[in-house]
């Protein structure tokens, strides 16, 4: 017992000597979270004669997203600057320097009858070097969609994590009167209408490869869940039971959906395979079960059941056990949505004036609300878990909104006329 | 028969603690060794008197004192800082509308959580520029009057191992300010330790990460800095290159 004493005591007079002697540094603060500044020099033609408005397009997407993304202070110049080449060596970056620019889009197109060519490049102003540098060619009709594509790319140099820019949306839209499916670009442009059945079409849900779409429709006069390959437009109903079959959810390895069926009585959450095979039944509840949302990994699942009064969010393994309550505020939490990271469930709950998007952690801590205008409903994240789209009344009509996941920069997507809903972020093309 | 003691053998226990407390002490001995020999290699003793925290830019130059006149430097008005400009054709810059002295008119609604770190990290900036802006005028009315030096303690004529000469300290204060102007991040508590080499002529020898921070936006804000610090270090003192290790994180954000 004394030496045991003796030992320890002389490793507690040692033990702080060791730590002590780590090797030394100094430290280096600043306060806050600045913007970077980015400046977006006028894109320029390569050869042949300039075309100001393929120019004008290209500095207006690249604006659009980058501002939105959240870490630039984006500033585009007017289209009559700058006639420098875009190549590094063909320009002053001591200008650019001058004007307090700290990141440095240049880039300039070709364009040869209907396709362009497009080239940018993404410097850093401050140390004078390259950081990005792509060339697209492509159909005058894509070259949004080419702009996005860079747009991802200056993400992935800044902050190692590709931009969702070139993603496409899916959505439910009211413009002919009933309830269709379109798909459209993240920022609202290429609206392409998916269904033309007259009915109501709801909860569009991607394939984990952005390939195929699961949605609920009720054209054959029941709820039914449909799988459509988008590239085709080939379509097949996969489930067809009895009662409700709806809130479709693809599990993230592309192999089995989630599902709430009424076929045995009240709603409960069942797995399928993807062709309508039924594989198990998670739920056993008198109390009605829905909305499934997968966790990242495929592990497990969120969903919102009435089984204590009122609905709420819970969470289960994917085999159906293991069933806990996640969210304890509010009388109506609904519409469960996992990160992409694991890290944060996005989720609706009623307050008074309408419905809030809300975050909270897998666990039931750090709940945050982000909305706060109006009616708000139907969160979606973004591949990356960088955005959130969703669905918002606070202008009147129900149209769709992106915003950080931190609830900054909510920005208006939907161009259209008609009432637009269930949005959900494909991953990229 | 007289009757022998018996001889009492130490046992395991007894060799095997021994020698753990042998070996520690040795460890321990070669450590306290190793460290010392590295700080009087990198972080030269000196006598650290930072009267006003003023950067002095060639500690072996001029004095702090106009000769003659003993009056202080008059303090430099602060600079309005011009908003970001957007070159021209030609090659000349265009004036981008500068911000108004005005005050901004009352805001509508509460401001969030960013908007008010975005505001406080301004103002912080703001209060950091006039500090620097003064202490920048102070070094020039110096420079001015290089060479009529009093010799007085604490002036840039004293040698290295008096006032104005730690090195190390006055290249941290160029790698702050230039962080300031640098600093983004997308992860909570970002910190990135990194060790800088000066060369004897003063130009940046190199750098590189010894601990990273995992947030490449983070670390792109501390290479801005340094590249931006690089252009107002000075010759090290010593004629030598100088080596140190610097910890980068944000200010006032603690790790979980």
């Amino acid at each position: 017992m004394n030496k045991v004493l003796f030992i320890m005591t002389l490793l507690g007079l040692l033990l702080p000597a060791v730590l002590s002697a780590q090797e030394g540094y100094l430290e280096v603060t600043a306060p806050g979270n600045r913007q970077i500044q980015l400046a977006i020099a006028p894109p320029q033609s390569l050869t042949g004669a300039a075309k100001p408005e393929v120019a004008k397009e290209i500095a207006e997407v690249l604006q659009f997203d980058l501002t939105l993304a959240g870490p630039f202070a984006v500033r585009a110049g007017a289209i009559n600057q700058g006639t420098s080449g875009i190549r590094h060596g063909e320009f002053d970056f001591a200008v650019w320097q001058a004007a307090g620019a700290e990141l440095l889009i240049k880039s300039g197109y070709t364009l040869a009858a209907d396709s362009v060519t497009v080239e940018y490049r993404l410097y850093d102003v401050i140390k004078q070097q390259e950081l990005a540098a792509k060339r697209y060619t492509g159909r005058l009709a894509d070259l949004r969609r080419i702009t996005h594509t860079f747009a991802d790319e200056v993400l992935l140099a800044i902050t190692g994590e590709r931009g969702p820019f070139s993603g496409k949306i899916a959505y439910v839209s009211k413009v002919t009167g009933n309830k269709e499916l379109s798909l459209m670009d993240y920022d609202g442009y290429h609206v392409q209408q998916l269904t033309s059945n007259g009915s109501i079409n709801l909860n569009p849900d991607f394939s984990a490869n952005g390939r195929e779409l699961i949605y609920t429709s009720f054209k054959k006069g029941k709820s039914d869940l449909y799988r459509r390959e988008l590239f085709t437009g080939s379509e097949v109903r996969i489930a067809s039971y009895s009662g409700t079959n709806g809130f479709g959810a693809w599990a993230p390895d592309g192999k089995r959906i989630a599902i709430s069926l009424s076929k045995d009585g009240n709603a409960e959450i069942y797995l399928l395979n993807k062709d309508g095979q039924q594989l198990a039944r998670l739920t056993t509840n008198p109390a009605i079960d829905v909305s499934p949302a997968w966790s990242p990994d495929g592990a497990r699942l969120a969903f919102v059941s009435d089984r204590f009064g009122s609905p709420q969010v819970f969470i289960m393994a994917a085999d159906g056990t293991g069933v806990r309550r996640l969210t304890i505020n509010g009388s109506y939490n609904a519409f469960p949505r996992w990160s992409p990271k694991g890290d944060r469930i996005s989720y609706c709950r009623q307050q008074e004036g309408g419905f809030q998007v809300h975050l909270i952690n897998p666990d039931g801590s750090d709940d945050q609300q982000l909305t706060s205008e109006g009616n708000n409903e139907h969160p979606r994240w973004s591949p990356d878990g960088r955005f959130i789209v969703f669905s918002s009344r606070r202008n009147g009509r129900e149209a769709l909104y992106v915003m950080r996941s931190d609830g900054g920069g909510q920005t208006r997507i939907s161009r259209g006329k008609g009432e637009d809903s269930h949005p959900v972020w494909s991953p990229r093309w | 028969m007289i009757p022998v003691p018996a001889q009492k053998k130490p046992d395991l226990g007894d060799m095997v603690m021994l020698s753990i407390i042998i070996h520690l002490l040795l460890v321990l001995l070669l450590i306290r060794l190793s460290s010392q020999q590295w700080r009087r290699a990198v972080t030269p003793p000196v006598y650290y008197v930072d009267l006003v925290n003023l950067p002095v830019a060639h500690p072996r130059a001029g004095t702090s004192a106009p000769a003659g006149n003993n009056r202080p430097a008059p303090v430099a008005t602060p600079p309005v800082k011009e908003a970001m400009q957007l070159p021209v054709k030609g090659g000349k810059v265009a004036k981008v509308k500068a911000p108004s002295l005005k005050p901004p008119p009352p805001r509508q609604g509460a401001e969030s959580d960013r908007e008010f770190q975005e505001r406080l990290a301004r103002l912080q900036r703001q209060t950091e520029e006039r500090h620097e802006a003064s202490a920048l005028e102070a070094l020039r009315q110096k420079v001015a009057t290089a060479g009529k030096g009093t010799g007085q303690g604490g002036s840039p004529v004293a040698n290295e191992s008096e006032a104005g000469s730690d090195y190390a300290s006055y290249i941290q204060s160029r790698l702050k300010d230039a962080f300031a102007s640098t600093i983004a991040h997308q992860s909570r508590a970002p910190e990135v330790l990194v060790r800088i080499s000066i060369a004897r002529n003063g130009r940046l020898a190199g750098y590189r990460i010894e601990r990273s921070s995992g947030d490449p936006l983070f670390e792109a804000a501390v290479a801005r800095a340094i590249a931006k610090a690089e252009k107002t270090f000075p010759p090290p003192p010593d004629g030598k290159v100088f080596e140190q290790a610097y910890l980068f994180r944000p200010q006032g954000v603690a790790k979980k």
